[in-house]
Parts: C-alpha cells; sequence; structure tokens
C-alpha cells in the first residue's frame, strides 16, 4: 500500500506538469499581401464556372470578392474568348462557352489593388470506356460487386486519370426501414486498386497508388503506360438489400498533370491535418502570383443499374 | 655515409683521451634564445673546447634560453641538448654532438585502486613535445631518443606521476595512477578536454562518469547524452530529450558505439533518457569533426562509450535509488589480478508509483477503468580475463527493453470493450574481443560484437454485447534491425614518428522494416480474416578498410592524414567508396596549438523519422538501388590555449556539406510508410551548416566549470519539398549557449548549476488560407497556405537546472544524497506546437499557436551509495 505522502508527491508533480502544459502565442506576420485564388476545372461538357476568391488570415468571410472590382478575362489559343461575368456566391462564368478539346486556355484575373493572376492549361483527350462489366465474387465471407472497367492507355506519354462514380436510389430511413420515394444521389465509396488484385481492395488497406479528392479517385498510367487496362473497383452497396434498385453512375477522365499533383498533395494535405507527426504540406498550386488550380477534364460516362 | 664515417672517427679519436679536468669545471654563461650553432660557438669560447657535428642533423627551430654563474659543462650540454634528438660525448678538446638512437616505450596506464585500464590518459615527454594518449584498451606506445627521458603521466581525477628512467633499450611501462581524494581533486572537469593542445584530434571531447554525476538533470536521473549537450556544437531536440544534434546534422548521423558495439535505438522512455546507465561506463568521448580514418558509417559524429572492466583488485559495489529508478552495480575480481567482473543494472518504476493516480482519474465504476504505464530496465554485464601481460580478453553485453502499456476497460449495461495495447522496444549487444600486444610496436585487436534493435507493437479491441463476442479485431506490428560484426584493428608504430592504425571489418546487417498483421473477427462463426503486409527483410554486407597515420614533422608539426574504404551490398545494388581523411597540427608553444581537418564521410543506412522526439517507431533502413548513401565533406579549423589556474580558451570553425539526405515526402510518415513500396514515400535532398563554437574553462580550484557558445547555420534542399528552396533544418540553432558551475564547498557539500540557452527550433506556420469549393460541389473546405518550410521559429529555449550532493563517509562507505532542481524559474518552454487558431490573434497580422510545454519546475531526489 502506498502512503499519503507518495500519492500526494504524485499529485503535486502530476499538477505541476499539467499547470504549466499548455499557453498560447502570438506569433507577427511578415508583411503580406493577400493572393487571389483560382479553382477553374474546364470541361468540354460544361460551360466555363470557375471559383474565384482570395486568401484570407482567419475569417473565411474576407475570401469573398466584390464582383464589380473582378476583371477576369478567358483567352482560347491566346485569343481573347470574353470576360468572366459573375454567377453566384464566389462563382464567375461565361455562359455557353464550352472548352473544346485539344485547345489551350488561359485565364487573367486582376482586382482592386491585389496582384493580378495567370494561368493557363488544355483540354485532354476524352478518357474512354472501352467496357464495363460487373462481377459478383464471393470475399471474406459475403457477396462482393466488383466493377470493372476496361479502357486504353495513350503510349508514350504521361496520362492522368480520375475516376467518379455517383450512387442514385430511393431514400431509405433507416430506422423507420421505410423506402420513399424521394431520390438521394451521392458520390459512392469505393475502393480501387492498380494491380488486379481484388483481396487487396478492404477499407483496410488503402493502396496508395490511387488517392481520393473531390468524389473522385486519381491514377497516374505508371503502371500500365500504353496498354488495355481494367480498373476494378468494389463500391460500397450496403443498402441494395433495402432499396431493391440502384443507380450506378460511371464518370472516368483524363486530366491534366497540373490537376493530378494538386489532387495529390490536396490529399496529403488533408491527412496530415492535425497529426503532429506528418510534415507540413504545402497544396500544389498553378496559378502565378497566386493560389488554387486552373485544370483540363475530359472523359466518358456509363450508367449500370443495380437489382437486388 | 662520408659525414657518418667522420663522425664515427671522432668518437674513436676522442674516446681515449677523456678530460676529467674539463669535465670537472665549472662555468657560468647565459644563452638569450640563440640557436644551437651560437650556443656551441658560446660554449667554445669559455669551455676552450671545440664542437664537431653535423649541421644539417641540427634542428633550425631550437632556440636555447639559459642562464647559469655555476654549473658542470655535462649539465649545461644536457640543457643546450633539452628537448632535442641529439646527444653528446665531451672529449679533451672536442664536444661531439651526434644524433642518438630512438627507442619505444609501450605499456599500460590503470587505476591503481582496481586495476582499470584508463583510456586516452596521457604520457607527455616536454621536451620533445611528444606525447602520446592512451588507447581505447589502456594502452600506448612512444617512440623517444635513448638516454635520460623524463615522461609525465597524466589523467584528469588522478594524480600525475612523472616517470624518469634512462631508455636503453625497447620498455615495457605500466604506469598505476593513484585517484586523487576528494580533499586533493581540484580538477573538476578537465577529463573534457583531455591533451588537447598536441593532439592532432580535433573537434572531440571526452567526459567520464564522475563528470556526468556531478551535472544536475531532469528528475535527477543522469544521463550521458543530456551531459553531452551541453557541449559547443551538440544540440539538444526537444526539452527533455536525450537526442543529440551535432554540428547541424540529424540524429541518425551519429555513430553511437558501447564498447565498440553500434547501438541504434539509444533511447528510453520515448527519449527522455538514454540507455546508457553512467554507473557502468568508465569514459566516453565524441568525435564532431576531423574524423580519422578507423572511424566511419556516419556522417556527424563518433561517439564512443566505454564501459568499466570491472575492479580487480577487491569487490565494489554501489548504487542508487532516485524518483524514477533505481541501479546496482556489482563488480570485483574473479582472480585478483587476473579476471574481473562488472554487472550493473537500473529499472524504473514510474508506472508503478503513478498507476493509482491513474486509475483514480480514469475510473468510473467497479468494473471499468483505465490505466497505462512505461517503463523500462537494462543491464550491462562485463567479464575480462589477463592471460598474460600481452594478451587479454573481453566479453561485454547489455540489454535494455522499454514497455509502454495502455488497458481501457469500458463496461457498459449491456455491453463491454477492451482495448489492450501494448509497445515495447529494446537493444541487446554482444562483444567479444581478444587484446594482443605482438611486440613493443605492433597491438591487435579482434572482435566479434552482435547488436539488435526490435519494435514490437500490439493493440487488440474486443468488444462484447450480452458477454456474447461481437468484434475482435487485432494489429500486430514489429520492426527492427540485427548487425553481426567481425573485425580486427592494428595499432603499429614502425618509425619513431609514425604511428599507424589499420584494420577491417564486416558486418552482416539484416534490416527487418516491420510486417503488419491484422486481425478480423466479427462473426465467430466465420474464419477470422487476417492481412498481413509489409517490407520483407532485408540483407546487406558492408565491408570496411581503414588506414591512418599520425606523422610527427619536427617539434611543432603533426599531421594525421588516412583513408577510409567501404562496400556495401545490398540485393542488386554495390556501393563503394574511399574517403580521405586529413588533420594537422602545429604547436604554437607548450600552451597553444592550432589544428585544421578535413573528412570526407558515408553512410549506408539512413534513419526515417519524422517525429521531434525519440520515438521507436523510427525506422532503420539501409541504400537500395533507390537510395543512395548519405555524404559529408566537413572542413573544420580551430585553436586551443591554455591559461594559468586552469583556464582554456578554444575557438572552432566547420563547414559541412550533406549529400543523398532523406526524409519523409509532404504529408507521409511512419502510418503510411508501411503501405506500398515505402521508397516511393521518400524525398531526396542536400544539406549544409556551418558555425563557430567558443569554449572557455576552468578546470581547477574549488570552482570550476565551462562557458559553451555556438553560432551556427543548418538548412535543407529538397527538391520536392518548399519548391526546392533552402529551407531552415527543423533544429537549426542560431545561438546555442550553456553555462557549467561546479563549486565545492567542502569535501561534504559540492553544487552543479547550469543554465543553456538556444533559439528557438524552426517550425513551418501557415500565412494565409484560400477557399476550395467546386461548382455543384460540396460545402467549401478551406486550404492553408506556407510560403517556404520553418520559416518561423518557437520561442528561444532556456532553462536553469541546480542540483547538490551532500557526502558522506561511513564506516560501510560512502553515501550521497543528491537533491536537483529542474527548471528553476520555471520557464514555459516550447515541446510542441499543435493546434492553430488564427482566430484569436489580437490583431489581423498575427497568428496564436497552442504550445505545449512538458517540464516545468521539477524537484528531485536521490540517495546513492558506494560500499567499501
Amino acid at each position: 500500500m502506498l502512503s499519503f505522502k507518495t500519492h500526494f508527491f504524485n499529485f503535486l508533480i502530476m499538477g505541476l506538469i499539467l499547470s504549466s502544459c499548455e499557453s498560447t502565442i502570438y506569433y507577427d506576420l511578415p508583411e503580406h499581401e493577400r493572393k487571389i485564388a483560382i479553382i477553374g476545372i474546364l470541361n468540354p461538357d460544361s460551360s466555363l464556372i470557375v471559383h474565384l476568391s482570395k486568401s484570407f488570415l482567419a475569417d473565411p468571410n474576407e475570401a469573398i470578392l466584390s464582383p464589380g472590382e473582378v476583371v477576369a478575362s478567358l483567352f482560347e489559343d491566346g485569343q481573347k474568348i470574353a470576360e468572366l461575368s459573375h454567377v453566384r456566391d464566389n462563382f464567375y462564368g461565361i455562359p455557353d462557352f464550352y472548352p473544346v478539346t485539344g485547345k489551350e486556355y488561359s485565364l487573367e484575373v486582376s482586382y482592386g489593388e491585389l496582384q493580378g493572376v495567370k494561368c493557363h492549361t488544355h483540354i485532354p483527350e476524352r478518357a474512354q470506356i472501352l467496357a464495363l462489366d460487373t462481377i459478383t465474387a464471393f470475399i471474406d465471407g459475403r457477396d462482393q460487386l466488383t466493377v470493372n472497367l476496361k479502357m486504353m492507355d495513350q503510349p508514350g506519354v504521361s496520362n492522368y486519370y480520375a475516376l467518379g462514380v455517383i450512387l442514385t436510389h430511393k431514400y431509405y430511413d433507416r430506422e423507420s426501414k421505410v423506402v420513399t420515394d424521394s431520390l438521394l444521389s451521392y458520390p459512392a465509396y469505393f475502393t480501387i486498386n492498380g494491380v488486379y488484385d481484388l483481396r487487396v481492395n478492404t477499407n483496410l488497406i488503402d493502396i496508395d497508388l490511387n488517392f481520393r479528392f473531390n468524389d473522385m479517385l486519381f491514377v497516374t498510367d505508371a503502371l500500365f503506360d500504353g496498354q488495355e487496362f481494367n480498373l476494378n473497383f468494389s463500391p460500397f452497396l450496403s443498402l441494395l438489400n433495402s432499396v431493391d434498385n440502384i443507380i450506378m453512375d460511371v464518370s472516368f477522365y483524363q486530366i491534366t498533370k497540373a490537376n493530378y499533383l494538386y489532387a495529390e498533395s490536396y490529399h496529403n494535405y488533408y491527412r496530415s491535418l492535425g497529426s503532429p507527426l506528418s510534415e507540413p504540406v504545402q497544396v500544389y498550386s498553378n496559378i502565378e502570383n497566386g493560389l488554387g488550380l486552373f485544370s483540363g477534364i475530359a472523359g466518358s460516362s456509363r450508367r449500370i443499374f443495380l437489382r437486388r | 655515409m662520408k659525414s657518418l664515417l667522420i663522425i664515427l672517427f671522432n668518437i674513436i679519436l676522442i674516446s681515449g683521451a677523456y678530460c676529467q679536468e674539463t669535465v670537472k669545471n665549472r662555468y657560468a654563461i647565459k644563452f638569450n634564445s640563440v640557436s644551437l650553432v651560437q650556443a656551441f660557438d658560446q660554449v667554445e669560447n669559455i669551455s676552450g673546447l671545440s664542437f664537431a657535428y653535423n649541421k644539417k642533423s641540427l634542428p633550425i627551430d631550437h632556440k636555447v634560453f639559459f642562464s647559469t654563474n655555476s654549473l658542470p659543462l655535462s649539465q649545461i650540454m644536457d640543457s643546450i641538448l633539452y628537448g632535442t634528438n641529439l646527444g653528446y660525448r665531451i672529449g679533451q678538446k672536442q664536444v661531439l654532438i651526434f644524433q642518438r638512437q630512438k627507442l619505444t616505450i609501450n605499456g599500460t596506464v590503470e587505476e591503481r585502486n582496481s586495476g582499470e585500464r584508463l583510456i586516452s590518459a596521457n604520457i607527455y615527454d616536454p621536451a620533445t613535445f611528444r606525447g602520446v594518449i592512451t588507447n581505447n584498451y589502456g594502452l600506448f606506445s612512444i617512440t623517444l631518443p635513448r638516454g635520460l627521458v623524463r615522461l609525465r603521466c597524466s589523467y584528469v581525477g588522478f594524480k600525475h606521476q612523472d616517470i624518469n628512467l634512462n631508455l636503453l633499450k625497447d620498455t615495457v611501462l605500466n604506469i598505476k595512477l593513484v585517484p586523487l581524494t576528494s580533499i586533493e581533486e581540484i580538477t573538476i572537469i578537465g577529463e573534457l578536454f583531455p591533451s588537447i593542445i598536441k593532439n592532432t584530434q580535433m573537434s572531440m571531447n571526452q567526459l567520464s562518469a564522475k563528470t556526468i554525476k556531478r551535472i544536475p538533470v531532469l528528475f535527477g536521473e543522469k544521463d550521458i547524452l543530456k551531459t553531452l549537450q551541453l557541449l559547443p556544437g551538440i544540440q539538444s531536440g526537444n526539452e527533455g530529450t536525450s537526442g543529440i544534434y551535432v554540428r547541424g546534422g540529424g540524429p541518425d548521423q551519429n555513430l553511437i558505439l558501447l564498447d565498440g558495439v553500434p547501438v541504434y535505438n539509444v533511447n528510453h522512455m520515448f527519449g527522455f533518457f538514454s540507455i546508457f546507465n553512467p554507473e557502468a561506463v568508465q569514459n566516453m568521448k565524441i568525435i564532431k569533426g576531423g574524423f580519422p580514418a578507423r572511424y566511419g558509417g556516419r556522417l556527424s559524429s563518433i561517439l564512443d562509450i566505454r564501459l568499466k572492466e570491472g575492479n580487480n583488485k577487491k569487490f565494489a559495489a554501489e548504487g542508487s535509488v532516485g524518483l524514477i529508478s533505481s541501479k546496482l552495480t556489482l563488480e570485483g575480481p574473479i582472480i585478483k589480478d587476473k579476471t574481473s567482473f562488472i554487472l550493473s543494472g537500473r529499472r524504473t518504476y514510474l508506472d508503478v508509483l503513478a498507476r493509482p493516480a491513474i486509475l483514480m482519474a480514469t475510473s468510473q465504476g467497479a468494473a471499468s477503468g483505465s490505466f497505462g504505464g512505461l517503463n523500462f530496465y537494462d543491464f550491462t554485464a562485463k567479464l575480462n580475463h589477463r592471460f598474460s601481460d600481452r594478451s587479454r580478453v573481453f566479453f561485454s553485453s547489455y540489454f535494455g527493453k522499454d514497455n509502454f502499456y495502455l488497458n481501457v476497460n469500458d463496461q457498459g449495461r449491456s455491453s463491454s470493450n477492451k482495448v489492450d495495447f501494448g509497445l515495447g522496444w529494446g537493444n541487446a549487444t554482444t562483444a567479444l574481443r581478444w587484446n594482443y600486444i605482438v611486440n613493443s610496436k605492433l597491438f591487435c585487436n579482434t572482435s566479434l560484437t552482435f547488436s539488435n534493435y526490435q519494435l514490437i507493437t500490439d493493440l487488440e479491441i474486443v468488444e462484447k454485447e450480452q458477454d456474447k463476442m461481437v468484434m475482435e479485431s487485432g494489429f500486430t506490428y514489429d520492426s527492427g534491425i540485427r548487425d553481426l560484426t567481425a573485425s580486427v584493428d592494428f595499432d603499429f608504430a614502425p618509425l619513431p614518428d609514425h604511428s599507424v592504425k589499420f584494420g577491417l571489418n564486416n558486418t552482416l546487417h539484416n534490416f527487418h522494416p516491420g510486417v503488419s498483421i491484422y486481425k478480423m473477427v466479427d462473426d465467430p462463426d466465420v474464419e477470422p480474416v487476417e492481412h498481413s503486409f509489409g517490407g520483407e527483410n532485408i540483407k546487406a554486407n558492408e565491408l570496411r578498410l581503414y588506414a591512418e597515420d599520425d606523422w610527427q614533422l619536427g617539434s611543432r608539426f603533426k599531421l594525421n592524414f588516412g583513408l577510409h574504404g567501404s562496400s556495401f551490398l545490398v540485393d542488386s545494388s554495390a556501393y563503394f567508396s574511399l574517403q580521405p581523411r586529413l588533420s594537422g597540427l602545429f604547436v604554437i608553444s607548450d600552451q597553444w596549438s592550432i589544428k585544421a581537418a578535413y573528412s570526407h564521410m558515408d553512410q549506408n543506412i539512413h534513419l526515417l523519422s519524422n517525429s521531434a522526439i525519440g520515438f521507436p517507431t523510427d525506422l532503420w533502413l539501409p541504400v537500395t538501388a533507390l537510395i543512395k548513401p548519405q555524404k559529408s565533406v566537413q572542413y573544420a579549423i580551430g585553436s586551443t590555449m591554455e591559461f594559468p589556474k586552469g583556464w582554456a580558451l578554444s575557438l572552432e570553425g566547420y563547414y559541412k556539406s550533406m549529400d543523398n539526405l532523406i526524409t519523409y515526402k509532404e504529408g507521409s510518415s511512419y502510418f503510411t510508410i508501411q503501405q506500398g513500396d515505402w521508397q516511393e514515400k521518400l524525398a531526396f535532398g542536400i544539406g549544409k551548416s556551418y558555425g563557430v563554437e567558443f569554449l572557455v574553462r576552468k578546470t581547477r580550484g574549488n570552482t570550476s566549470g565551462w562557458i559553451g557558445y555556438t553560432l551556427s547555420k543548418s538548412s535543407r534542399k529538397f527538391p520536392e519539398i518548399s519548391f526546392g528552396e533552402w529551407f531552415p533544418y527543423t533544429y537549426d540553432r542560431r545561438h546555442d549557449i550553456s553555462i557549467v558551475l561546479n563549486h565545492r564547498f567542502n569535501d561534504n557539500i559540492d553544487l552543479g548549476i547550469t543554465w543553456v540557452y538556444g533559439t528557438g527550433n524552426s517550425l513551418t506556420l501557415p500565412y494565409e488560407s484560400y477557399l476550395l469549393e467546386f461548382w455543384q460541389g460540396k460545402n467549401p473546405s478551406q486550404i492553408d497556405h506556407f510560403e517556404s518550410r520553418n520559416s518561423f521559429r518557437m520561442p528561444a529555449y532556456h532553462r536553469l537546472d541546480f542540483g547538490i550532493n551532500f557526502h558522506k563517509e561511513k564506516k560501510w562507505g560512502t553515501r550521497t544524497w543528491s537533491l536537483g532542481l529542474y527548471n528553476a524559474y520555471n520557464r514555459k518552454n516550447p515541446f510542441f506546437i499543435n493546434t492553430l487558431d488564427r482566430s484569436v490573434g489580437s490583431n489581423s497580422n498575427q497568428i496564436a499557436v497552442t504550445q505545449f510545454s512538458f517540464f516545468p519546475i521539477i524537484p528531485s531526489i536521490s540517495y546513492s551509495y558506494k560500499l567499501k
């Protein structure tokens, strides 16, 4: 039995440690001008809309630009197309303008006293889905659906791809266990492999070759340069037994290297947030004098109807 | 040949006509810093004798400064030729000057009471400015001119011994030094700086267990590495931790040898204590630059720790009881003067003491509660046997382990969760060594060593409902490194002015980068799902060869040059390197010397670490086809001066460039390294560091100590980090100051005070944020942006520690009560900065961060004893 003195001493030590454990300190930042930030994904299937804002220290409301002071011009192969107009919130666009595959685009933005920014991108070749099949296999004691997406990679160049899966089904109330008529649509969580091995498709092991960003998974052609390739992915369809039918929209895109680097660094950044063990991450930017991403993307989609 | 015949002829001529009268006459003469030729002329004038000598054999820089009113000619000649290799013979009309034959004195220096060999004891001939230090086995060899020799042997903490002998043949000399009693002991810390004036080795510090015991430290737990951190050029990492950062290098760049065996993880308790038990340590030295060719394998430092051999005269015991741990050391002869042993152990009990408090804090009911703890133990054993004066064998072993455990038991009405987590890591080393003195000029050491480091993590989670298991999952991870080394080293003195060391060693490395096993059972009727993944074992063979020569060029200049070669074979890759080493010494006077050095080093193993403290999760990995060996080139220059009353001053400057450094890529960490190819998680870059180190010390008197100051800069450049720009190393420290004072009030009480100051560690903080939002996307997220890595600084670090020892002689021996006060003015030094909260900034251009400090003012008390 430990004596009272021992207990007292323990508490004294612990109390001292805790009392001096935490304190707030302040750092003065060097004089630093805010920067214009651009998030722009140019898709031939969508009219052009980009997100424009400015960097801020603490309050996200400081990011909002006054639309009247924004001057944003889009150039196609060096020729000015038009100035972007305000759409809503921080979004600006050119109505009815659709970027074209193979063309070069640049965007110049100025705002008040802030330093003007420039960015460039091209619209890559459209990624084609050669075939989309489903396989049901008995894995780890249960049936598991695997979707096989067959595609062809262009040889000799580095290509970057993104895969998105949207599930749509009737709303299912888990508590009352009732299916309603209203439709629910959301990005599917799924895993992907790059090595044809279904066994590693578990949520315990996240193959780092791929990563998720903007509800899509990103892959490079490092493993299959110039070859026909099968992407196997397994969406989580736990509700299929309850809602009977699920619509699965599979979108497959070719993206630019800048988009891939941005997504990769964002993925690392996101993963390291709050971790004192991880090295700090700078998110990639291809905006000259500014921050953010301006990138082209082109792809194709297929729809699969899944029934119980 | 012609001159030799003339000299021989003269010897024959005058030997038969020896003039007693000339020898008996006494003369008055004064030499005022004159050359030998001028001195001979003066003697010719007063004695009427002529001098015969070969002018080319006279040292041109030798000056004679001496006066007498009445001395015989022989003593005048002794004084004139003192410190030269010249002898004389007085004839009837002539004095013949000739070169004396050189002979070798070899032997040992040991403590008289215990027979413990003394490492780095000085043996110095003031006449010729020649000096040597004993090697790691207490052996020395010095070559001096035939005739009267006066040697001084010294080792701090011991009475120096002057040995006068008429050297007529190669001689074996075993010197036994007597320890100073506490009354006599006025030199407190001189062992830090042995023989630095006359030794080519620069950038070296040495200290004994006695010094370590006098310096106040955290929880009163004496620690070798924390004492080293008080020396210039050696920095601590985070507060309280024992990691060392030498001249801008990383913690993996230190070769830490325990009795010659590399140790891979030197941390107990996540780095707050080192694994070395001071009571078992006899001596340690650290080399920061000017590396001799015999050392290799790391870029930044060599830390050579030697264990005690064990008292071969009588049985002895010593121990201590402290807040954190207790220690016990036993030593004694098995066969007196032939075979001795030492056993030393240490065990902590902080977890046991804290357990009631933890249980009280976490207990929520009779069946619930959480408890955890951390403890460590280590054990050292050494056995040595003397077959003869020429042959001796040693066997030493170290074993230490840390255990961290956490048990959480959450008991609900119908369900329960149980989590058991365990983390264990430890080192085991063994060395079998045979010393053999082949002859007076050749010493050989043959060793077979083994080193093993292992980490095991175990996690088990069990969920039950209504006493029925609904889910059980487990995770096991283990990693480590194992080395088996055979080596042979020679010390050879082929010529009087040369001391050659050469040897080779071959190491078989077995890297175990880590295997993780997951187990999941969520249905008792279904077979458990088990996944295992991780790196396969990697085997590598490393061969190292070296040769170096310590070359005395005249009385004032000394050169140490050598070559270190290595080959590293791993998988299908092979790396070879030749690393030149060069050090020079110029002795300006008996109290002042200048040194310079150039070192090329390489390192074939890397430590993957991204934690500031010494987490055992750090991974040792070899070079591969993708990962190249680290390399460095270091230039250093310095000067050392000694002044009366024990004052000394040294100043050193260095520049070090490093290549093929590795780090985790941004966002990667230990927790992701196991997935996929770990090599792809790494970034490769370069580094540079430079600085000036200043040290003023006082080694004699009741008050002693030192002030060390380092002005330095260390930076890194990785193409994938900070856009390829140079950025400050995390432990770049512009200013680093240590003040260490010891004062002996009387035989029973001594006081130690240390104050340290260091520029804050560098830190990355975001300057600003921006919004990431997609059209028809989800809610916007916020991305923090920073201009460059490590562009901010944590607040400066400073701390004052006190320690006071009360000694008392008892019938059975000596007891000491030690009281300590760590961080006496309760400075909240930053350990790490975790939470960023910019919204609390008091104005628009400030950010506020949460700083965590671990160590407030902490008192300590310990009791130690030493049996007679």
